[in-house]
C-alpha cells in the first residue's frame, strides 16, 4: 500500500469520497509516522490518538451517510496556541502548565465541524515570540531539511515551527498557525510549505492565546497552495466572539487557483532589495518576477518608503501589546504557581519561573515604552509610523498595483543554536524583516516555495494582497507553484 | 534614550517578574540594544499624522446589552492551582492567617489596596 500521509488534502478527500481509504486508515498512516519521527524532529508537543481516532471514526460514519463535511477526516496538527478543549494549551510556556481549556478555539472549532481530526498540538516560540522555535519550553524543533553534505541540525523557523516541520515531514496533512510578525510565512520558507496569514480580521482570535491583539492572525501552513486554500476556507469565519472578525461571505479559494493572471498588475518594492542579503534571494525573486510576467502579469516598480520602520516600529507595539495581555499569567487561576510570602511576592517568583527569556525581554520593553513619561516617545510615535506603514501599501494598491512580490526571508534555515543570532536578540528580530510590515498594514501575505539554495536548502516568495482579497494570493501563489515545483526533504529521520 | 540598571529593576517590579542583580544586568544590556534599535522611529516626521488604532477602518459591534453566559463556575476554577468552593485561592488553604481570596482579578491589587 502507498504511504497515505504522502497525500495532500485534496488528494485524500477524493479518496476518502470515494472509499478507497478510511479516515481511519489516514489518521492510522499519522500516528504512526508521528510515533517513529517525533523523538528526533520534536514537533508536537502533545499526541491525542484517542482523541484523533474516535474523530476518525465517526467521519467514517459520516462519511458512509453521504454526510462528509468539507475536511471530513483529514487528520490536521494544531499549533499549542489554539485552545482545544481538554487538551494541551500551554503556548509552549512553562507559566501555562497543565492548562487544559474548558473550551475550544473558534478557528479549531469550525475545522471539527468541517470532519476535520486532530492529531496533537504542535510545538511553537513560546507564546509565539520567537523566529527559530527555540523559545519553546519543549525544546527546539528540527527542521526535516539538511543542508547537501551537512549534519548539522536547522531550525524550522518560528514561531509556527512545529507546524512547519510537521507538514514538511508527513506528520499531519496541514497545520494551524498563527502569524503576528511573520510566524506562518518565515517557518513556511524554512521547509518549503505554503503558508498564508490572511487579512487581519479573516480569522476569529476567540480562543487563541494572545500575544500582540492587533497583530495575531490565524492562518494554515499547508503541503501546497490548494491545501492551504482550502484550510483557509474552512478556519475563516465572522464571530460574535471577537469583534475585530469581520463579517464579509467566506470566498471559495480554491476555485481562484487556475485563474488567468492576464492584466493584473504586481508591484515590485525597491525597499526590499536590503543590504547583505543573499545573491541568492535576488536572483529568485527575479525568477519569480519572470514567472509571473510570463503568466501575463504586468510587473511595475514601486516604492514603500517607511518599510525600514516597520521592524523598529513592531518591536515597540508587539511588546506593549504583550505586557499588556500576558499581564494574566499570575499563579492564581491556571498554569503555575510559586508561592511567596505575600501576594506581590507569588505573583514575581510565579513570573519569574514562569517565562523564558525572550518573553521576559519582550514584557520588560512592554512594561517600559508604556510606562508614565514614556508612551508619547514610543508607543505613540511607532503608532503613527504604523500609519505611515500601512499608507505606503494604500498608495500602491491605489496607483493600480494587485499584488505585491518579495522575498519571504533574507536567508535559508539557519542553525540551531547559531552563536552570532543567540548573542543579539536584534539579529534574530531580522528574520521577520519582509513580513512584518504585513502584520503592521494588516493585509494578507502568503509565502509559497520558490526554489532551494546553493546549500539544497528551501526559499520562499512573499506575496502581498488587499485588504480581503486573499483570492489574488492563492491564483498568483499557483502560477509560482506550478512553475516551481514542489520540494520535499529527504528523509533522515 | 537608555536604560540603567535601577531603572531595569524598577521596570521589573512594574512587570511583576523577580530579577536577580545579574538578570538585571543581562537585561540593562539587551534593552538598551533594542531600544537603540527602535530609535530610528524618532527621525520619521509624523506631523499631522494619526496614530493607527485599528487594522481595518469599521464600526465597532456591539451587542444587546444582556448576560449572555455564565453558570460556569467550575469551568473557571478548573485549572486553578489552588480552588476551593469556587474561589481561586492565592494562599495555600493550610496557611495560618487570613487567605487572600482571589474573585475579581487586577493585577496590582496587592498594591492598591496594601493588605
Amino acid at each position: 500500500m502507498t504511504d497515505l500521509t504522502r497525500l495532500t488534502i485534496a488528494e485524500a478527500r477524493t479518496k476518502l469520497a470515494a472509499k478507497e481509504i478510511t479516515a481511519v486508515e489516514l489518521t492510522q498512516a499519522y500516528l504512526g509516522a508521528i510515533d517513529a519521527a517525533n523523538g528526533v524532529l520534536n514537533a508536537y508537543v502533545t499526541v491525542a490518538p484517542d482523541k484523533a481516532l474516535s474523530m476518525a471514526k465517526a467521519s467514517d460514519v459520516r462519511i458512509a451517510a453521504g454526510k462528509g463535511g468539507e475536511l471530513e477526516g483529514i487528520p490536521l496538527g494544531i499549533k499549542d496556541l489554539f485552545g482545544t478543549e481538554g487538551v494541551h494549551t500551554q503556548a509552549c510556556s512553562h507559566v501555562l502548565d497543565g492548562f487544559q481549556p474548558r473550551y475550544e478555539s473558534t478557528v479549531t472549532q469550525n475545522l471539527w465541524n468541517d470532519g476535520a481530526v486532530m492529531l496533537g498540538k504542535l510545538n511553537m516560540d513560546e507564546f509565539a515570540m520567537g523566529s527559530s522555535n527555540e523559545s519553546s519550553y519543549y525544546g527546539p524543533v528540527k527542521n526535516p531539511w539538511k543542508a547537501k553534505g551537512s549534519n548539522l541540525d536547522l531550525v524550522p523557523g518560528g514561531s509556527s515551527g512545529g507546524s512547519a516541520a510537521a507538514v514538511a515531514a508527513f506528520l499531519c496533512a496541514g497545520a494551524t498557525a498563527t502569524d503576528t510578525g511573520g510566524s506562518i510565512r518565515q517557518p513556511a520558507a524554512f521547509t518549503g510549505t505554503v503558508g498564508i496569514k490572511p487579512t487581519y480580521g479573516r480569522c476569529s482570535r476567540f480562543g487563541i492565546v494572545a500575544f500582540a491583539s492587533s497583530l495575531d492572525q490565524a492562518g494554515p501552513i499547508a503541503r501546497d497552495v490548494r491545501d492551504a486554500a482550502i484550510m483557509l476556507k474552512s478556519m475563516a469565519s465572522v464571530d460574535a466572539k471577537d469583534t475585530t472578525s469581520v463579517d464579509l461571505p467566506v470566498p471559495d479559494y480554491e476555485k481562484s487557483l487556475g485563474q488567468s493572471l492576464k492584466g493584473m498588475k504586481i508591484g515590485i518594492p525597491k525597499e526590499y532589495r536590503v543590504e547583505g542579503m543573499p545573491e541568492e534571494i535576488e536572483t529568485l525573486w527575479q525568477q519569480g518576477i519572470a514567472w509571473l510576467k510570463d503568466a501575463g502579469a504586468e510587473i511595475v516598480d514601486i516604492s514603500l518608503p517607511h518599510t525600514k520602520y516597520a521592524l523598529p516600529a513592531y518591536y515597540i507595539v508587539a511588546p506593549a501589546e504583550a505586557s499588556s495581555n500576558l499581564a494574566r499569567y499570575d499563579g492564581v487561576r491556571y498554569g503555575l504557581r510559586v508561592d511567596g510570602k505575600d501576594i506581590a511576592d507569588m505573583y514575581e517568583k510565579t513570573r519569574a519561573a514562569g517565562f523564558g527569556t525572550e518573553v521576559k525581554r519582550r514584557i520588560m520593553i512592554g512594561t517600559y515604552v508604556l510606562s508614565a513619561g514614556y508612551y508619547d516617545a514610543y508607543y505613540l510615535q511607532a503608532q503613527k509610523v504604523r500609519t505611515l506603514i500601512k499608507r505606503d501599501f494604500e498608495l500602491a494598491f491605489h496607483a493600480g498595483v494587485d499584488a505585491i512580490l518579495t522575498p519571504a526571508t533574507p536567508s535559508s534555515a539557519f542553525g540551531i543554536a547559531d552563536e552570532d543570532l543567540a548573542a543579539d536578540p536584534v539579529k534574530m528580530y531580522l528574520n521577520d524583516i519582509f513580513t512584518v510590515t504585513v502584520n503592521m498594514a494588516g493585509l494578507p501575505g502568503l509565502s509559497v516555495p520558490a526554489g532551494l539554495d546553493h546549500k539544497g536548502l528551501p526559499l520562499g516568495l512573499q506575496l502581498i494582497g488587499k485588504p480581503f482579497e486573499e483570492e489574488t494570493l492563492f491564483k498568483t501563489a499557483h502560477v509560482i507553484e506550478q512553475a516551481a515545483g514542489r520540494f520535499t526533504p529527504a528523509k533522515w529521520w | 534614550m537608555s536604560v540603567d540598571l535601577a531603572t531595569v529593576k524598577r521596570v521589573a517590579r512594574l512587570a511583576r517578574i523577580a530579577v536577580t542583580e545579574e538578570e538585571a544586568q543581562r537585561m540593562t544590556g539587551e534593552l538598551n540594544g533594542i531600544l537603540g534599535f527602535v530609535e530610528q522611529l524618532s527621525e520619521v516626521d509624523v506631523t499631522g499624522v494619526e496614530p493607527m488604532t485599528s487594522v481595518m477602518p469599521m464600526a465597532m459591534k456591539k451587542r444587546v446589552d444582556a448576560v449572555t453566559d455564565g453558570n460556569k463556575a467550575d469551568d473557571i476554577v478548573a485549572n486553578a492551582p489552588n480552588a476551593d468552593r469556587n474561589f481561586s485561592w492565592s494562599r495555600r488553604s493550610s496557611n495560618s492567617g487570613p487567605p487572600n481570596i482571589c474573585r475579581a482579578h487586577t493585577p496590582n491589587f496587592e498594591s492598591r489596596f496594601p493588605s
